[in-house]
């Protein structure tokens, strides 16, 4: 599959990109801090508090990583020839997707030493901690998703990332608006927020719709970018 | 054109129709998985036997403000509550906005109060235990005894701590804050080197 | 191979390209000659399906335009103006890839050979973002046969670059012409004569002449191209008919 073949080709550009390895460096610095500090202060074996920080980490990490993902292909006009190659739209789409998830895997792998750790140490909840790297990745696709949208829409880079960082935190914070209005209104506006289905997979509840909510708004935020670029093009 | 936007614009309504439909049938058909060791996030199995006992309505009504962290919680608990059982009903309100309620249940703070029949019980303390109670205390009959606030021995809870040393402690602030990270800038140097 | 009827092509109100018709037959080597602003990038962009026509009738190696871009491009090769390629990948990577995305059998064997034929054996590592301009079109001419497609539509394919290294593409470009039916876009008169069997002349969107040129009328040497804007004049020297409303 083609998209496959965009995949691969993206995310050799992260792979030989110094920005990607020194901003992964500073998201591993931040999360690193807070587990040290987590295990000196509270002694306590447990991921939960880095993944709630990787999560809102993420919100700004993700758009300055990742908004070149379409952007440059229409800055440089490299769209026109992979416009004219047999790849549809949505092929590019996914693939730009799968190589930047891929990248976020990359980026977040190394924080298995911390598990590493507190098993050495201590004696975690594993389940927990495996259900927090599901939602951190669920989440992390999220906004993959929303960086993409926003790479396809914008013409420079910078407005791509104000654009992606502000529909981020948007959905994450617009379960706040839920606790105002009682009744389907406010259960509606907290179902939409990503935080209140994030943080369960943080405590290590898994349940079907945050699974679902993730993977519903990924695969609708794909399926409006690629409608964006055909409008676009 | 104007064909084309038309026909884009219905077929964006029909897959976004289909995906609210499909997340409002896994809200509404919910299983969930607590994979806490200690289950810390799901109903005790004391409180589950007294919700799908339950024999006559419960309406319960809470009293936060919209910005207490205790309504979070209360909506979370009930939540959990209409699921085990139907006769359980919730309403919130806001007393400040809503100031005659305080009047009409002669509130003395934010909290919960409890209504089964003519019985009332209000709960400020917002966790499973006092709930639970609060639930028993207005469904028992007179001639029932009051039911005491810890009704089962709290499950012993593993200790998660760790013991550490002062080297532990500076190998693990080493690795991770240092080591881990610095790994990744090395590689950007390599890959920077390498392509100058 | 290629039937173009009415073709015409809107950008919001402005009419870019209008009513063009023609036909390129199976080894030919066809000609769009016009100045700057004439239309032929937009016609070259149509022909290759990155846009779609506004009206008309196109139609590809008996595929139709709408309904079967995806065929289309996948048997025609394309050299865009401004050859805008990967410049983060090396030579023998991007070859690879546009191999790869059209499905090549033997892949590794097809971007070898193709590397040999335009000798960009000493630049296989290279990154193309480091390439001199005459070797970046050389790999945009390789990516654009590596899959060895049908038609190659070739759009300003010498633009840019110094006498010399016209002389040397052009080394590259003969051989195309006898392999593939090939359709170039060109504002110099030289291209034309050295490769086109026929030549389009465009103005304003709209085809406003064609001549069939005899293998004498070709030159090996560079001409002084004509300037442009000077359609009208040339078009008389070479006997092309023309609608007296674009002289």
């Amino acid at each position: 599959m083609n998209a496959l073949v965009v995949a691969k080709r993206e995310f050799e550009t992260f792979l030989v990109s110094p920005t990607a390895y020194l901003i992964g460096a500073f998201f591993l610095f931040i999360t690193g801090i807070v587990f040290s500090f987590n295990v000196v202060a509270h002694h306590q074996a447990t991921l939960s508090p880095v993944f709630e920080v990787a999560g809102i980490t993420l919100i700004f990490f993700i758009p300055i990583l990742m908004n070149h993902l379409l952007v440059r292909e229409f800055q440089r006009g490299t769209l026109e020839l992979l416009m004219t190659s047999p790849v549809a739209l949505w092929e590019i789409v996914l693939g730009k997707f799968l190589a930047a998830f891929l990248f976020l895997v990359v980026m977040v792998a190394p924080t298995i030493a911390y598990l590493f750790i507190l098993i050495y140490f201590g004696q975690p909840d594993l389940p927990v901690a495996l259900v927090g790297y599901l939602g951190l990745f669920l989440f992390g696709g999220l906004l993959i998703s929303i960086v993409v949208m926003s790479s396809a829409m914008c013409t420079n880079r910078l407005t791509a990332v104000i654009l992606s960082v502000a529909l981020a935190a948007f959905l994450w914070l617009i379960g706040r608006l839920g606790a105002v209005f009682n009744g389907s209104v406010g259960a509606i506006l907290t179902y939409l927020s990503s935080q209140y289905h994030f943080l369960d997979f943080v405590v290590g509840v898994l349940t079907i719709s945050n699974i679902t909510y993730f993977v519903s708004m990924i695969v609708a935020i794909l399926y409006l970018t690629t409608h964006i670029l055909k409008i676009r093009l | 054109m104007a064909n084309y936007k038309s026909k884009l614009a219905l077929k964006l309504i029909i897959f976004l129709t289909i995906l609210v439909l499909l997340n409002a049938l896994c809200f509404n058909n919910n299983p969930k998985f607590d994979l806490t060791e200690i289950k810390s996030y799901s109903l005790s199995p004391h409180t589950i036997k007294v919700l799908q006992e339950l024999d006559q309505p419960v309406k319960i009504l809470c009293f936060f403000r919209s910005d207490d962290v205790r309504l979070v919680k209360a909506k979370a608990y009930l939540n959990q509550f209409e699921v085990q059982s139907n006769l359980i009903s919730s309403e919130f309100h806001d007393p400040d906005v809503e100031s005659d309620l305080r009047g009409k249940y002669a509130l003395q703070d934010y909290g919960m109060v409890f209504m089964a029949g003519s019985k009332t019980y209000e709960v400020q303390q917002v966790d499973e235990m006092h709930l639970t109670h609060g639930l028993l205390e207005v469904t028992r009959s007179r001639s029932e005894p009051a039911v005491p606030l810890l009704p089962e021995p709290l499950i012993e809870l593993p200790l998660k701590e760790m013991p550490l040393n002062f080297f532990a402690i500076v190998a693990v602030f080493f690795i991770t804050v240092l080591l881990i990270p610095f790994t990744f800038v090395t590689l950007s140097l390599l890959v920077w080197w390498q392509r100058r | 191979m290629i039937e173009i009827e009415n073709i015409t092509k809107h950008f919001g109100n402005k009419a870019v390209i209008q009513n063009v018709n023609f036909k390129v037959e199976k080894g030919e080597t066809v000609g769009l000659y016009g100045q700057t602003g004439a239309g032929k990038t937009t016609l070259i962009r149509v022909l290759t399906a990155y846009m779609f026509p506004s009206s008309g009738k196109l139609t590809i190696l008996g595929y139709n335009i709408l309904s079967h871009s995806h065929e289309i491009r996948r048997r025609v090769g394309y050299l865009p103006q401004g050859v805008s390629l990967y410049g983060d990948m090396t030579v023998e990577n991007y070859l690879t890839f546009v191999a790869r995305l059209h499905r090549v059998n033997d892949r590794h064997r097809r971007v070898c050979q193709v590397i040999e034929e335009f000798q960009l054996s000493r630049h296989t590592k290279t990154l193309i973002g480091k390439l001199p301009l005459d070797l970046h079109r050389r790999v945009g001419l390789a990516q654009a046969v590596v899959f060895n497609p049908e038609i190659l539509i070739l759009d300003q394919p010498t633009a840019g670059l110094a006498p010399d290294q016209i002389m040397e593409i052009y080394q590259f470009i003969k051989p195309l012409t006898n392999q593939y039916t090939v359709f170039l876009s060109t504002h110099t008169w030289c291209d034309v004569e050295q490769f086109c069997d026929r030549v389009l002349m465009m103005d304003k969107g709209r085809i406003v002449g064609e001549k069939r040129l005899k293998m004498s009328q070709r030159r090996v040497e560079p001409r002084k191209v004509a300037e442009p804007g000077a359609i009208s004049i040339l078009a008389e020297a070479l006997s092309i008919s023309i609608n007296p409303i674009f002289r």
